[in-house]
């Protein structure tokens, strides 16, 4: 009597989800990765902007859209106007205090709404923290000198702005006021981590920006005094509301620091079991995987970079390493760093 | 200073090839590599026998959460009953372990133990795999007797002390602390490797009845058990921080309405 | 530099550890291995759980961000095997940190710099992981470097304060395991601003050797403390 063992085998998208570690080092032992891309090999990155016009009910004033693969991020910039002190903060000097950044909300499409997730949460805050210490974003840019709406004689409104006149003197009490920028980015079929493909996106979408102009509504002609407190106008203010120009041809780009603007990249280090014979060898050796994607190599990568380099290749903006997995020595380090800046020259 | 401390990231022992080599507790072989590393920071020990055939290697260091390992006695407390085994808590917040209603002396389907949520137990623990549920026995496994095992009364007191000294106190056939302790009161003692000590002096803490208390000589006596059994908790308890030498001042200390 | 370790300050988790580095008073509990909620369990490995707290209000992103990256660090520094099925809780509270100081109100935000509190938080994280007996594979310690504009070599800022964050060109944080007392692995590099890949790899070999120093002087010592301490009654 022999007891028959069979061989199970699966065909390579089971063993994926059963064995994900051994489905994947098979394939890099092949010299291939599951996505069947080289092992430096990005995905097919394709960028357009300025195609979005509302979100969610707000108007947008940048956006773009990219897709990486399989993967599309679409990115809106919405405004938001808030009342500054005045002329406190905008006469620093050149150091981390005047510049500023804009707030992302990263939201990944999974079919279902609810809490945001801790991805993407992280993700914002990255994007957040990173626009912030690149010095993309001066706080004056975002400066917004309000012009003011005047009625004519003739009864209809006419909007001045500061500068163009003799009429500054009008403009000495106006509050000051300065944009804020929200990014909305959506992702759908999310297929590897996102932070590069997020931060182009962003970044895109930032360029693409143009700010209007805002005006206050002089008040004046519609000041209601309750009759309870009539002879007390210590109270008395205008209510200046800040009112955005709709006229597109006083629109502007937002000015970003455009040599400090990098391009993201993002990588997976793993190291690659050789399946040499002679057992004692352990001659394993770290593999540098561009834009991981799929669930085994995403989940069995430990080791993941971000490099972010600026596109004449002179300096880097932004790395984050996360070892771990794989042993990242220096030489990984610079490979890594030599792959980006190669394809940061490309796109 | 401490001699031979190892923190994590030290190497330790070059050859395993030709010895026989055991590791135990602090000592983590990496199944990969088959290296043999030190995974947390306390005293290294290394025990070759003569021959130099055999080493056992273990670090001895201080926790607070005990991890149940096969055939450590522990006090539990039941929480609960699922099936014909009762849930048992070891500590707060751990993974609760399983004892079976047929792992008492002489029980059978019809000769169940009678146990209520909330009482606490002395036990072995008989089977220990993190992968599956753990189990205790109140059977002394050579004799099939009680041996010791089973239901700690009411009349003492629990209370919690670091992991390192519970097996001080359980394992060091000379430490002096039971003993000095036993220069002050008469006590009963059950020390669970995790981390709890049940202890009754005299005859331990009684409920009294509010209405004959008084005066009464009785009453007196159980108080007197009573504030002994704290005192000596007291004790064994301040024991962990301080020195042997100051043991007789403690001790003191903590009998002085005695 | 000053590097104030106490241990065993918590008497109700499992490890606890206090860290003060200057700037920044961080604590630090570890509770674990015990039973996790039924959607952590993983079957062959410990979860961990992280919660950073800030040292005034309440959580934010910018909190979940450092739990972030103090789980990538820590999830493959526990040998997460040992512990198959259970839960390890680490709460990270910082208590005095310089972003709170806020002089006159204006646009706090840009000073928002995480890389002092990312640093304490990861090096408090190792004691309180000792004190809790949690199984290690390597020990750790991280370091922060700032380098100013237009700085040469030996001008780079180790463990800067906020002001030298301010006028400083970029910042890192780098995590190195220590083996032997050698810096052996990468852990984490957190690398913000402007620099060159030469500044990049000085950075880190400085930080190498400012982690080996880290580990030999002040981990070894505060450990031999603790376990001296631990073993007091000893005789």
């Amino acid at each position: 009597m022999t007891n028959e063992f069979h061989q199970i085998s699966f065909p390579p998208s089971v063993l994926d989800r059963l064995a994900p570690d051994i489905s994947l080092q098979r394939h890099l032992n092949l010299g291939l990765r599951p996505c069947l891309r080289n092992f430096n090999e990005f995905k097919p990155l394709d960028v357009s902007t300025g195609n979005l016009q509302e979100l969610e009910g707000n108007s947008t004033v940048g956006s773009s859209i990219v897709k990486n693969g399989n993967t599309t991020v679409i990115c809106g910039i919405t405004l938001g106007v808030i009342e500054t002190p005045k002329s406190s903060i905008f006469e620093s000097t050149d150091s981390e205090a005047s510049y500023t950044s804009v707030y992302p909300v990263v939201e990944i499409s999974r079919g279902r709404s609810g809490a945001p997730t801790d991805e993407e949460m992280i993700l914002s805050q990255k994007l957040y923290e990173t626009i912030l210490h690149s010095k993309i974003i001066t706080t004056k840019s975002l400066e917004a000198n309000p012009g003011m709406a005047i009625a004519n004689d003739d009864g209809n409104l006419e909007i001045i702005y500061p500068g163009s006149e003799e009429t500054s003197e009008i403009f000495n009490n106006i509050k000051c006021y300065s944009f804020v920028l929200y990014a909305h980015l959506k992702v759908f079929s999310r297929s590897g981590p996102l932070f590069d493909v997020c931060h182009t996106s962003l970044i895109n979408a930032l360029k693409n920006t143009k700010l209007p102009k805002v005006y206050v509504q002089d008040s004046f002609n519609n000041i209601k005094v309750p009759i309870r407190s009539r002879g007390n106008f210590g109270h008395l203010s205008k209510s200046n509301d800040v009112l955005i120009d709709g006229n597109e041809s006083l629109m502007y780009d937002l000015p970003l620091n455009h040599d400090q603007i990098g391009f993201a990249s993002s990588f997976g280090i793993i190291e690659l079991e050789s399946n040499s014979t002679n057992n004692m060898d352990v001659d394993s050796k770290s593999v540098i995987l561009a834009d991981l994607e799929g669930d085994s190599e995403e989940s069995e990568c430990l080791s993941k970079a971000n490099i972010i380099i600026n596109k004449d290749n002179s300096h880097m903006k932004h790395v984050s390493i996360i070892g771990g997995g794989a042993n990242v020595n220096i030489e990984t380090i610079k490979k890594c760093i030599q792959i980006a800046k190669l394809r940061s020259m490309n796109v | 200073m401490v001699s031979n401390l190892v923190i994590p990231g030290d190497s330790i022992l070059k050859d395993t090839k030709t010895t026989k080599t055991t590791i135990g507790p602090g000592i983590y072989k990496n199944p990969q590599t088959q290296e043999i590393i030190p995974a947390s920071a306390g005293i290294l020990n290394v025990k070759t026998n003569k021959q130099n055939t055999n080493t056992v290697i273990f670090t001895d260091s201080n926790s607070k959460r005990y991890i149940p390992q096969t055939n450590d006695f522990v006090i539990g407390i039941i929480v609960g009953v699922f099936g014909e085994s009762y849930k048992v808590q070891l500590q707060y917040f751990s993974t609760s372990v399983q004892l079976s209603m047929m792992a008492f002396p002489n029980a059978s389907k019809k000769n169940r133990p009678n146990l209520k949520t909330g009482q606490a137990v002395y036990a072995r623990v008989s089977q220990a795999i993190p992968e599956i549920d753990t189990e205790l026995e109140c059977i002394d496994p050579i004799t099939g007797k009680e041996g010791g095992f089973g239901l700690l009364d009411e009349s003492g007191y629990i209370f919690n002390i670091n992991l390192n000294f519970a097996r001080e106190l359980l394992f060091n056939q000379s430490s002096i602390f039971l003993e000095k302790l036993s220069t002050k009161c008469k006590f009963e003692i059950a020390i669970g490797i995790n981390g709890k000590v049940w202890l009754k002096c005299g005859d331990g803490i009684k409920q009294t009845n509010e209405a004959e208390d008084d005066e009464n000589e009785k009453t007196s006596d159980s108080a007197r058990d009573l504030k002994a059994t704290l005192a000596a908790c007291r004790f064994l308890t301040r024991c962990q921080h301080i020195n042997p030498s100051q043991v007789d001042i403690e001790l003191k200390e903590a009998f002085k309405h005695f | 530099m000053t590097f104030d370790v106490k241990t065993s300050v918590l008497s109700r988790v499992d490890g606890s550890a206090e860290l003060f580095t200057g700037t920044t008073k961080v604590i630090t509990s570890v509770t674990g291995p015990i039973e996790p909620k039924i959607r952590q369990e993983l079957p062959n490995l410990a979860s961990l759980e992280i919660i950073v707290r800030p040292s005034v209000g309440v959580s934010t992103t910018r909190e979940k961000a450092l739990e972030d990256k103090l789980r990538s660090i820590l999830q493959s520094i526990i040998i997460r095997y040992k512990y198959p099925r259970q839960l390890i809780q680490i709460v990270v509270q910082f208590l005095i940190t310089e972003n709170n100081i806020n002089d006159n109100g204006s646009n706090q935000h840009n000073k928002d710099f995480t890389l002092t509190e990312l640093n304490a938080a990861i090096n408090c994280c190792y004691f309180a992981l000792i004190d809790a007996n949690i199984a290690l594979y390597n020990s750790f310690s991280s370091t922060s470097i700032s380098i100013p504009s237009d700085a040469k070599k030996e001008e780079y800022h180790i463990n800067p304060n906020m002001d030298k964050l301010i006028d400083s060109e970029s910042h890192h944080v780098i995590c190195f395991s220590l083996k032997d007392g050698n810096a052996a692995n990468l852990l984490l590099l957190e690398s913000h601003g402007k620099f060159t890949e030469d500044q990049l790899l000085l950075v880190i070999s400085k930080a190498g050797s400012e982690c080996e120093t880290i580990h030999n002087t002040y981990q070894r010592k505060y450990i031999a403390n603790k376990v001296e301490n631990d073993f007091i009654w000893k005789s």
